[in-house]
């Protein structure tokens, strides 16, 4: 499926307000000193709606927003991004879009997936940031926090594609 | 079948534009992605300064329900801690007026004394998991520069990464991208200290196997020439001690003086490193120098 407009700005709305809520509220309630990462639990369940080169041009997008704020290497979170929107495009027609507890249960193991690929990346350009034990603390933070965040968000994500249930394969 | 191929290239596609991003960030220094950067930290610094002074406190409250026993335990320390060090504050004194002494009596400057400090607010308030920078409420307009250390009473905790007009980024010395010119006190070596992650310790190298190492020795900046550290800002010091007979060295891992949790204050150190002399080139004298125009041209 192609976006459209009216999706497309509601897709812009939200992503906005995430970022926002992410570099000024959430870093306040760390998970046992772990920060949750709203724009990737955001970036997958929204691409569970998409195709998947427009899931990885989302996740793309919202990477390089993100960029702008870290201190890492600009455009490894935008790597990581598109690589977990196809990803996640690609494997949404396994999923049941009206079971609610499968949904979050895929973007728990997604998100989680996807926030170790940012570890491999930085290791590849040989920036190790974390051990393997923090490694596994963060995916799991990111995947319990996720279950929630999946809830929560879920509305938003109907809002911008209310006509649409099932993910069109092609 | 063609649309898979074409999904796949569009994949390649941003794959490619993020690795080319990647490498343009990582070879270039305050370009376009640095200016961009700037302003996106200008622009939200308002807004990280408000939330933090009204969040600070309601995840204080949120850390003392989810991690009330690491909290008691770490209270439990800071106590022992303090007991420690009211005991080493009049020997500290003492040490200090004899340094003043000797460094008098040798007509030395005290360097670290003489370098001006900015006072900045710390919103510890990370984004990431994966590289925690600490951002200050000070910029460039305060004479804030990349490179500059910076520092608690306790020690040095990073330096200056990133400078907008009105805020900064402080590299943290745990950062594996950090490096800095240490002196171990007791021998005088020097070496090059190394950020290994997030709440690890720091790694020397470059000690030679023939250096006696003691656990508890305290190491301090070298401040070499043309580094962006003046000599003698206290970094840490040295838990364990591993010779390494191959390389001929032994690995040094230290732990960072000051406590790089829970900063609220900090000072920027207004340190500006003396450029490197140039590498005299030896020169063939004037007069054996080939007189080239006074040859004939060849025909």
């Amino acid at each position: 499926m192609t976006l459209a407009g009216r999706e497309t700005s509601r897709l812009v709305a939200i992503f906005a307000t995430i970022f926002l809520i992410q570099i000024a509220v959430v870093p306040h309630f760390q998970l046992s000193g772990y920060v949750v990462d709203l724009p990737l639990i955001l970036v997958v369940l929204v691409s569970l709606h998409l195709n998947p080169p427009n899931g990885a041009l989302v996740g793309f997008l919202a990477g390089v927003l993100v960029d702008l704020v870290l201190h890492t290497p600009f455009g490894m979170t935008a790597l990581t991004f598109s690589l977990a929107g196809y990803g996640t495009s690609s494997v949404a027609s396994q999923v049941t879009e009206r079971n609610v507890i499968v949904r979050s249960l895929t973007v728990a193991l997604l998100s989680a997936t996807a926030t170790a690929l940012f570890a491999g990346i930085g290791a590849l350009i040989g920036l190790e940031y974390v051990t393997r034990r923090e490694l596994g603390a963060i995916a799991l933070v990111t995947a319990i926090a996720a279950l929630p965040s999946t809830v929560l968000l879920s509305p938003l994500v109907r809002w911008v594609f209310p006509l649409e249930t099932v993910q069109i394969n092609e | 079948m063609n649309r898979t191929r074409r999904s796949r290239f569009r994949l390649a596609l941003l794959v490619l534009t993020s690795l080319i991003l990647i490498t343009i960030d990582l070879r270039s220094e305050g370009g376009v992605i640095d200016t961009a950067r700037g302003a996106v930290l200008d622009a939200l610094g308002p807004l990280r300064s408000t939330s933090a002074s009204i969040f600070e406190p309601i995840g204080g409250a949120w850390e003392a329900v989810t991690s009330y026993e690491e909290l008691e335990a770490r209270n439990a320390l800071l106590r022992a801690k303090i007991a420690e060090l009211q005991n080493s504050v009049l020997e500290v004194g003492e040490i200090e007026r004899e340094r003043k002494a000797l460094l008098s009596l040798l007509g030395a400057r005290d360097r670290v004394a003489q370098v001006g400090r900015r006072t900045a607010r710390v919103i510890d308030a990370p984004i990431s998991n994966y590289q925690r920078t600490l951002e200050l409420d000070k910029g460039s307009r305060d004479g804030l520069v990349i490179g500059m250390p910076v520092e608690t009473g306790a020690g040095v905790i990073g330096r200056i990464s990133a400078v907008s007009v009105t805020r900064s980024q402080v590299e943290l010395l745990t950062d594996p991208n950090f490096d800095v010119g240490v002196r171990m006190v007791r021998s005088g070596d020097d070496g090059i200290a190394s950020g290994q992650g997030q709440n690890r310790e720091l790694e020397i190298s470059f000690i030679e196997l023939d250096t006696v190492v003691i656990p508890g020795e305290t190491v301090v900046t070298s401040g070499f020439q043309g580094s962006s550290f003046p000599e003698g800002l206290l970094i840490g010091t040295v838990v364990d001690v591993v010779p390494n007979a191959v390389q001929g060295t032994q690995r040094i891992t230290v732990h960072p003086a000051a406590d790089l949790d829970r900063l609220r204050w900090v000072q920027v150190l207004l340190f500006y490193p003396e450029a490197p002399e140039p590498v005299i080139v030896d020169r063939v004298p004037d007069d054996q120098t080939p007189d080239l125009s006074s040859e004939e041209p060849t025909p």
